[in-house]
Parts: C-alpha cells; structure tokens; sequence
C-alpha cells in the first residue's frame, strides 16, 4: 500500500516470501517462545508422528502473516486482529509465501477499517494457513518508501578484513538488560531439564560463570562483520570457537543493564592439522548501567582453510 | 547438604567431586535457544554433515557451562568465580557421556581476598580431552573462617 492512497477492496497484500525455510528459522522460534516440541527440529521424531519430516511452527507462519501486514501498514496503520486455521503442515526447506486480499473498507471518522483475507501458500500454490485480519489505517498524508537494504561486500583480505573487522577501534555497542526468566532458561538448557520438572526451583540471581557468552553480539548475530570471510577462494575445512575467557569484577545479576562494547584484535594465522587456521579474537567489555566495569571477556574464533583447494571443489 | 567449603582447608591437588552430563539434541536446542547462538552445526543434522562432522556436536559454551556447574556446585555460595577460561580441543556429540573434572592448582591471597585456582578439563568415553579449562575463585571476605584464621593462630586456639 502507498501511504497517499486508500486502501481497496481487491487489493493484493503481498507476497511476501520465504524461499527456504530453515531448521534455524525454527530453532529460533522454539527458543524465542520457548517451545521445544520435537517435531519442529528433530527429523526422526517429525517421522514417528507421520509427517513428511520436520514441520514448521504454525504460529511462526502467523508471524510472517503478521509481517506481511505490517509491512504493507507501514506507518500508516496498526493490525487490530488476526485470526488463523492451520490447515497443512509445511516441511522445512520448502517456500512459504504469505499473501493476502482486501475484503472491505468501512470509514470510521478518520481512520479506515480494512478487513482482509490472508494465507500463506506453500511453493505449489497450495494454501497451508488460512485467516482473516483488521487492520485499522489513519487517511495518509505523506509517502514514505522503506529505506532499500543492499549494501554489497566485495571478497578480499588483508587490510580489508582489518577494516571490515575495525580492528582496534570499537566494532559494535549493544545494551542487554539481564532478566530472570533468560538465566532461569539458560540454567535449565545447562542443567538439561526441562522447566516442567524444575518450576519452583530456585534460580539463583546470580548468573552462572559462563553467562558472559551470552552477551556476546556476535554469538547473537547481532554484530556480523565477518562476511566477507565466506568469500575467500580457499576450501573451508572446519572452524568453530577456539576460547573464551572472562575475568568478572563482580557477578552479572538479575535486573542488570549490561552495555557490551566489542573490539576485534589484530586477526593472525597458524598451520594446524585441520589445515591455515585464521583466527578472530573479539573483546568484549561488559559495563553497567552506572558505567562501572563488570567483566571483560575474549572469545577467539577459528576457520581452517585448504589454501591448494579452491572453494566449491 | 555438604557442609560449606572452607578456604583453609582447600590444599593444591585436591579434586573437585566429578560431573557426568550427557547432552542430548534437545538440550542443544535449548541451549541455543538460552544462548541465543543459531549456528547450525549444533542442531542441523545436515549442516553439520555437509560441514564434515558425523552429526550436530555439542556447543564448546555448553561444555564450558558444564565444567561452571562443576565448579559453582563444589564452592556453592562460598566463593564466586572471578576468571573463567577454556579451550576447545574436540568435537563431542550428543548421547555421548562427558566427564567434568577440575583440581585445585594454587591458593593464595590477594588484596586481602583469598583465591583458589583451577585446573578444569571436559573427557569423553573415548578417553579423549575435548576441553580444558582454567578458574579462579574468589572466597567472600566476610568468611568467618577466614577472619579468625588471618588475625593469628593463638586466637585460632
């Protein structure tokens, strides 16, 4: 929808795509809403249940149908409801596309309502969810196109990871207020059980020492400076994290409001077995809301690469 | 209940009573998910084949959160842990028993406040050493014990 015009009945919502959907789409579904149904991640148990394989959430496609709407709201507007019927479960891998139609407009003084039929049909056009919105839009005034995101990152290495990396300088800055139902969850997800048989446990308000990880924004792909890695032309042969370390000067607390402050050192390179091993060590500086340090951490990051071999062979 | 661990009966050598976790795909899943890390390797079966190992592998953090456990489990609330490190050896899988062990290296006092440090290590059924760790403790210092032991030894009895 432009925002200078009215909406009509008739007019297409969408579509809005996922080509591919991916076990990490879910995933981070399941721990965003803390849901670990099986079936969702785990082909075997997806199979023991009858389906074709691991299925995707229904209420994450309502969420992609919420998108759609509030995509094409932008600004101008707020969805006031939405209602779904799961109708076919959609298999990992395959494409769901949410679209929608404009079913009536009602004038309501100076806003409109808007209903709408939604769904989201799977790559064969066969409809997988089926609902209906309101939508409620104020008379727009001013245009406004979404700002284009394409910021392109050519492959080299050197300097240019230096500066990708901003080596020295500081890379990123994000702030995490540290809430009691994220340590109970992280306690539980180490202790390996699930909530059900520890409600009532307490939870110490203190995090646990290895809580600093999780304050990492590059763990949380919040701060992701390494693109241009995956464009070397040498076979990658493995990698992972190599270390992490922290030094606390008190622990991290519930109610805390932590600003992480991360800065990459100089990246370097040894022979391993695995093959040239480059790796990345990023601190990150841990202060509270007052300012005052509470840890510094390290976390050293590892890529092998066959340097005879050409990526893709 | 044990009883509350002491510094002053804490010797170089001892051993921390071991942990024994067997993670499973789930507890990876929520580990991730707790974590907020989405890389693929740890729950995508697929990926982490196509990556070159025999299945999803067990997050180092969560082993390094392991051998946390085994320590904030010996010192209980006597003690908070002021350095923390580890190193990724090995890939671990799910299903697969991990033993948790630690030993005390060295105690002293600095500043006043009395540390103990450690020597943490993660080994699988196949006898091999996937992590390795290095803790310091940080005894409390309104520790009773500690204050009757650092005023002089005929106070002490």
């Amino acid at each position: 929808m432009t925002a200078t015009t009215s909406p009509r009945v008739g007019d297409e919502i969408g579509p809005l795509e996922v080509r591919a959907t991916t076990l990490e789409d879910l995933v981070r579904w399941a721990g965003a809403i803390d849901d670990y149904s099986p079936i969702h991640f785990d082909p075997a148990a997806a199979r023991d249940r009858g389906l074709p394989g691991v299925v995707v959430n229904g209420p994450w496609k309502a969420a992609l149908l919420s998108r759609l709407l509030t995509d094409w709201l932008g600004e101008s507007g707020t969805v006031t409801g939405l209602r779904c019927e799961y109708r076919r479960p959609d298999v990992v891998g395959g494409t769901v596309r949410a679209r929608g139609v404009v079913s009536a407009v009602t004038r309501d003084g100076a806003y409109e309502c808007v209903a709408c039929e939604v769904w989201i049909e799977d790559g064969a056009g066969e409809r997988t969810v089926v609902g209906t919105a309101t939508l409620r839009t104020r008379r727009p005034e001013t245009g406004g196109a979404p700002p284009a995101d394409g910021h392109g990152r050519a492959a080299l290495i050197g300097d240019r990871l230096r500066d990708a990396l901003r080596v020295g300088a500081e890379a990123g800055r994000f702030t995490y207020r540290v809430e009691a139902g994220d340590l109970a969850r992280f306690v539980h997800a180490v202790g390996g059980r699930p909530p059900a048989e520890t409600v009532g446990t307490h939870v110490p308000p203190e995090a646990p020492p290895t809580y600093y990880a999780v304050l990492d924004p590059v763990e949380r792909r919040e701060l992701q400076l390494e693109e241009l890695l995956d464009e070397l032309p040498f076979a990658k042969t493995g990698g992972g994290n190599a270390f992490n370390e922290v030094e606390y000067e008190r622990p991290i607390r519930v109610g805390d409001v932590l600003t992480v402050v991360t800065t990459y050192e100089e990246p370097y390179e040894r022979d391993g077995r695995a093959g040239r091993l480059l790796f990345r060590v990023r601190r990150n500086d841990v202060f509270d809301a007052d300012g005052h340090l509470v840890a510094r951490s390290r976390m050293g990051h590892v890529l092998a690469y066959d340097l005879d071999r050409v990526a893709g062979r | 209940m044990t009883t509350r661990l002491r510094f002053e009966g804490i010797r170089v050598g001892d051993q921390l009573p071991a942990l024994v976790r067997t993670p499973t795909t789930e507890q990876l899943v929520r580990y991730a998910g707790a974590a907020s890390d989405p890389a693929r390797i740890h729950f995508d079966e697929a990926e982490a084949r196509r990556r070159g190992f025999d299945g999803v592998i067990v997050h180092g953090l969560l082993k390094a959160a392991f051998l946390g456990e085994l320590v904030t489990d010996w010192c209980g609330g006597s003690a908070w842990v002021k350095r923390f490190a580890t190193q990724y050896r090995g890939v671990d899988y799910p299903g697969r028993p991990l033993v948790c062990r630690g030993a005390v290296t060295a105690t002293r006092v600095e500043h006043g406040v009395p540390l103990v440090d450690l020597d943490l290590w993660v080994h699988n059924v196949e006898g091999a050493t996937t992590t390795r760790g290095r803790a310091t403790l940080a005894f409390h210092v309104d520790d009773r014990s500690l204050t009757a032991r650092t005023t002089s030894e005929q106070e002490d009895r």
